[in-house]
């Protein structure tokens, strides 16, 4: 892509004021997260760092926990995990998304039916039955969650590409592509997709937030890995001390809440560029 | 009526049926570990008794003899036995539904009211002030992780201020309280935490489907032939807006069933939501397939149906 | 002055008066008493119950305290290590001199909950046809049985084929409670309606069982038991059991005033919450009690394990887990520390101080590591090593992650795997395939129990048995001899030889002895103290002070 239409892109971007707001946001959190060992203060997980329960003081900025862990550290390497392990997982469900909407959508007919078929059985499930029953099944460990999730995912990108190519297929110059005689790979990969682009970007940013709320949710509910910190992990571990503690349980659910937030209006900004509306 | 969409989509349905089936059964038999031992608990048993309960559980035929004598026992209404509750699966599935009915039913009329309501609102004077502080109270509250959003509702409402009750469906003791208000105190709190979702998604639907259907020609039409604004608003926008309202409640209704087990913990709901998660602490498959294949199907179906209404309803497809 | 009344009616007025104060005290002691009864009591149970049938299916600790009040035992044992039995359906018993026969003297005013008449004959049925066939220990309590015969309706005698100094704690009611014969004998047991609404000889009746919601008792107006001043048992009319599936809805339900009492609630919600619910302006005080549950958290460490094989290592292990640090922020103090100069596993059995101990010491932890062969390298580290624990239990990961750190100070990396019992029993307990593995035994009152994970006969034959893989001739013949002991002073020094032993070698490690925290209304009385977790709730009444919403 050329500078000027990075140029334009941000220029219309710029309009959404929340849009900014929520990608200002998203890009503090992803910055606390890439510099996490070097601005937290003990090192992950690290019981005994002060005594429990402690108000937010210089030395824990934002207090200890009950095994006297120090929340501003746990809350900075939660953010790693929760970014990565969604980031990932969005990645992954996207390809797979993509894949599976574009074949369908181009080839149509029998192929079509049985992929979405299959997409509409991952639709029906509800997701948390299905994540719960995996990870219970499978562990609880990253790379699971991480497979859960994109198996969660999947079936919306596959759907949008699928009805964004049913359109792009009648185009002339499509048309005109398979009338020369051009490669169907070809045609699929180089032609169409790249004009699902735009859907495809404003897709992840709305399908991330999601997989966050899915991953805690997991968390919360006690099926994650426990071996690492994330913030719906640290959520669950609050449950019970939530009284004695009101910043155990709302800095993890604040920090949530902000990353899921800043995604979607990061999602909205990006829609309103691709997708502009009439204004009055 | 499009008869032969309804057929069309009828078969379309049975593929669905049949690949949850098979997912359901794949995924917990290749499972690491052995059932029996959930069963059997702390104290460790005899290996005369483990084999006799492996006998008794079926669990010792080949995996693909196991799949075709549950298959069967599906379209005869048996989904097996839970080893750990001693019961009938269809029983206990049956038994605990009830509860987690009341609560969608509850929460899907919260969250459509609500919805609908803010939507509308925001609909009637798009762009302005009113219709963006309406989709960014949308976009906080679909942002806004619900198990967290459940705890500060009890913390607030019923311990802080004993307004209303921490969980559960019912008091104990009723004493003077009447039945009925007794039930609807307990249904408040879960109502709220779970409909609220629904409501960001629906208020933003509607609205934008209002704006949709403002700007179409019947409505244009009207506007030059002189019917007052709000006329037009209300009688004929409104209606054709709210009709796509019923197919997005229907698609939405999965992921309120998911809602549903994260708030039927928060608050200790006896639904099937809460069942699910013991019977995955417990390894209890019967109960495990039976409830996944039980909520699966439910929601195929009636999205089914929801999809055949909307058509039924829609006059635009009813006139093709 | 002449007196107006006279000598006589002098005395028929004190006689009068004196009658009438004996009459008034009398009066006030029976309005008391009858005061202390009636009302309902909420009790907080966590999780779902599976079965309110203890002799049959294996439970969860607060299953059984739920249907202990259902049932009866033959005896009861009182005191951990102490060796008291209490006389409950049996009211006297007698061992032959060889120790192979027992005549059990049965209560003849017992009642069951459907009117029919407790007989010797239910105790034969129960012992025989359900506790020996059904329970999972049933076979290993009640295998010695060579028979059962009943001479009359109260009188019961079981010939054993050999002595066992243990067989009479097996007759309590967590290893058999009476089951009626009337009902069952024809009945394919673990099918039957039954185990949905036992019927038993308890205090309390089953009333209703909303799954996943509650259950309801009510009053056994015929039960056999009287309290210490003569009070018909139970005070209470009502029991309902709120099911709530989280600590949190636990707690609150109790500040709410939503439930009257909550048990099995260690941790730190112990401590601060009572204080803070007790300091809330909304009137509702409880009071706490902890009392030991004769259950223990140990650590197995496979002796063929690649690390945990070298006996050096295991001890350095144990001289760097930090008992005191677990118990206080995980427990909030609410744990038997088992290993230190005033107490240890041992004593609980023989009232013995351990000799060994392994206190918290990183710098011999580091010289036993680095003369079995493990040294730091250049970054500081020796070695990774993995524990496992049971997705169930929410204290263990908090007990390793303070592992974790203890065991990082000297180098050593932790990986905490969390997996489900079924995933357990094959990799722990049948392939041997780990380093350590962490649980909660329920030891019981006789340390003959023990043989279980201790004995080589019991090498991966299951939960919990010898899944460390240890294998020790003279432990063997210590455990062999000392069931078949009958004579308790002997038996007590082959049991202290044999912890000797295993303080030694340390195939499992023993962490602290587990508690449970009754927390309750402040208005409530007579809560069992005891040792046992077979206790029903009988004696708890209202002391007169019944709540408007409890009657």
């Amino acid at each position: 892509m050329d500078v000027l239409k990075i140029k334009n892109f941000w220029k219309i971007f710029k309009q959404n004021k929340l849009g900014v707001v929520g990608l200002i946001i998203l890009l503090i959190f992803v910055f606390l997260a890439i510099f996490a060992p070097l601005l937290a203060r003990f090192p992950s997980l690290t019981t005994g760092a002060g005594e429990a329960f402690l108000n937010p003081s210089f030395k824990h900025l934002l207090g200890t926990d009950n095994l006297g862990r120090d929340l501003y550290s746990e809350l900075l390497f939660g953010a790693r995990i929760t970014l990565v392990v969604s980031f990932i997982a969005v990645i992954t469900s996207t390809v797979v998304g993509v894949l599976f909407g574009s074949i369908a959508g181009y080839y149509g007919g029998i192929i079509d039916s049985i992929l979405m078929r299959i997409t509409e059985i991952f639709l029906v499930i509800p997701p948390i039955f299905l994540a719960l029953v995996l990870v219970a099944i499978f562990g609880a460990n990253i790379t699971n969650m991480i497979i859960v999730i994109s198996v969660l995912s999947w079936p919306q990108t596959a759907r949008l590409v699928r009805a964004e190519i049913l359109s792009l297929k009648e185009r002339p110059y499509c048309k005109a592509a398979i009338a020369t005689g051009e490669s169907d790979f070809k045609i699929i990969f180089s032609e169409l997709v790249p004009n699902t682009m735009t859907t495809i970007i404003v897709n992840l940013s709305l399908t991330q937030a999601t997989a966050i709320l899915i991953e805690s949710a997991l968390s919360f509910l006690g099926f994650g890995d426990s071996s690492m910190v994330s913030w719906g992990l640290m959520l669950n571990n609050a449950q019970e001390f939530f009284r004695q503690s009101w910043f155990m349980v709302f800095f993890p659910g604040m920090s949530i809440f902000l990353v899921v937030l800043s995604l979607n209006l990061v999602g909205e900004g990006l829609n309103d560029v691709f997708n502009p509306r009439r204004k009055k | 009526m499009n008869y032969s969409y309804l057929v069309k989509r009828g078969i379309q349905i049975i593929p669905v049926v049949f690949g949850i089936l098979i997912i359901s059964f794949l995924m917990i038999h290749l499972a690491p570990g052995d059932a029996v031992f959930m069963f059997i608990g702390e104290s460790g048993a005899d290996p005369e008794f483990e084999a006799a309960i492996r006998t008794r559980l079926g669990l010792d035929k080949s995996l693909f003899e196991q799949f075709i004598l549950y298959i069967k026992g599906i379209f005869s209404g048996d989904l097996g036995r839970s080893f750990v509750l001693n019961e009938d699966v269809s029983k206990i599935i049956f038994d605990r539904a009830i509860p987690t009915i009341i609560l969608m039913l509850s929460s899907i009329s919260f969250g459509a009211i609500f919805g609908i309501l803010i939507g509308v609102y925001a609909a009637s004077k798009p762009y302005s002030m009113r219709d963006n502080i309406s989709m960014v109270i949308a976009l906080f509250l679909y942002s806004l992780p619900n198990f967290w959003l459940g705890q500060m509702l009890i913390i607030v409402f019923s311990v802080n201020w004993g307004l209303l009750p921490v969980s559960g469906m019912e008091s104990m003791i009723l004493g003077d309280k009447s039945f009925l208000f007794d039930r609807f105190t307990h249904l408040v709190l879960p109502t709220i935490t779970l409909g609220s979702t629904l409501a960001a998604f629906v208020m933003r639907f509607v609205r934008s489907s209002m704006i949709d259907v403002l700007g179409q020609d019947y409505i244009l039409t009207a506007k030059s032939k002189g019917l007052s604004e709000r006329k037009i608003f209300f009688k004929h926008a409104l209606k054709n807006a709210l009709l796509p309202v019923i197919t997005y409640i229907g698609l939405r209704l999965g992921y309120m069933l998911s809602g549903a087990v994260v708030i039927e913990s928060v608050f200790g709901w006896p639904g099937l939501g809460l069942l699910m998660l013991d019977a995955l602490f417990e390894r209890d498959y019967p109960l495990i397939m039976g409830l996944f294949i039980v909520i699966s199907l439910s929601v195929t179906i009636i999205t089914f149906i929801v999809d055949i209404l909307y058509t039924y309803l829609d006059p635009r497809i009813r006139l093709k | 002055m002449r007196n107006i009344i006279g000598n006589n009616s002098k005395k028929l007025i004190l006689s009068v008066l004196l009658t009438f104060f004996v009459v008034f005290i009398f009066t006030i002691e029976k309005v008391k008493a009858a005061a202390k009864h009636g009302g309902a009591l909420i009790i907080g149970v966590p999780g779902s119950q599976k079965n309110l049938n203890s002799a049959i299916y294996p439970k969860t600790f607060s299953g059984q305290l739920i249907s202990i009040n259902l049932f009866d035992g033959l005896l009861r044992v009182s005191k951990f290590g102490d060796g008291k039995l209490t006389p409950m359906l049996a009211k006297s018993w007698n061992v032959s001199s060889d120790g192979k026969t027992i005549t059990l003297n049965l209560r003849d005013d017992v009642k069951w909950h459907d009117g029919k008449k407790f007989t010797s004959e239910d105790v034969k049925f129960g012992i025989l046809n359900i506790c020996k066939p059904y329970h999972p220990q049933g076979k290993n309590n009640y295998g010695i049985i060579e028979s059962i015969s009943t001479p009359d309706p109260y009188k019961a005698i079981i010939k054993l084929s050999k002595s066992d100094a243990t067989f009479l704690t097996k007759l309590d009611s967590k290893w058999c409670s009476m089951a009626p014969k009337h009902i069952l004998e024809n009945q394919d047991i673990p099918n039957s309606a039954y185990n949905n609404a036992p019927i038993g000889t308890g205090p309390f009746k089953f009333v209703e069982w909303k799954k996943g919601s509650h259950i309801i008792f009510e009053r056994n107006k015929d039960y056999w038991a009287k309290a210490a001043n003569g009070d018909q048992l139970p005070y209470l009319d009502k029991l309902y059991f709120k099911i709530l599936p989280n600590k949190t809805s636990l707690i609150s339900s109790l500040e709410a005033g939503e439930i009257d009492f909550i048990h099995s609630y260690p941790g730190y919600l112990a401590g601060k919450e009572i204080e803070r619910v007790n300091n809330a302006d909304n009137g509702i005080k409880v009071h706490s009690f902890a009392y030991a549950n004769m259950a223990f958290d140990f650590i197995y460490m496979n002796t063929n394990g690649a690390h945990t094989g070298n006996k050096k290592v295991r001890q350095a292990l144990a001289h760097l887990i930090n008992t005191n640090e677990i118990i206080d922020k995980v427990f909030a103090g609410v744990a038997d520390n088992v290993r230190n100069d005033k107490q240890g596993f041992i004593s609980w059995y023989t009232g013995e101080v351990p000799t060994q101990y392994y206190p918290y010491n990183l710098a011999k932890a580091e010289s036993l590591l680095d003369s079995a062969g493990f040294k730091k390298d250049g970054n500081g580290n020796r070695f990774k090593i993995s524990i496992i624990h049971e997705q169930k239990n929410s204290n263990h990961p908090k007990v390793l992650d303070i592992m974790r750190s203890n065991l990082k100070a000297a180098g050593i990396e932790l990986n905490v795997m969390k997996m489900d019992a079924a995933a357990i029993t094959e990799k722990v307990h049948k392939k041997m395939d780990y380093d350590m593995y962490i649980t909660t035994i329920a030891t019981g009152p006789d340390p003959d129990l023990l043989t279980k994970s201790w004995h080589s006969k019991n090498i991966g034959k299951g939960w919990n048995a010898n899944s460390s893989g240890y294998s020790n001739k003279k432990i063997d013949a210590l455990l062999d001899n000392g069931r078949g002991e009958l004579d308790p002073n002997k038996r007590k020094k082959m049991y202290i030889e044999a912890h000797q032993i295993l303080a030694e070698d340390i195939p499992m490690l023993p962490l602290y002895g587990t508690k449970w925290l009754w927390t309750y209304n402040e208005n409530l009385d007579g809560f069992p103290i005891g040792y046992t977790f077979r206790d029903g709730l009988e004696t708890v009444n209202w002391d007169g002070k019944v709540p408007n919403n409890r009657k």
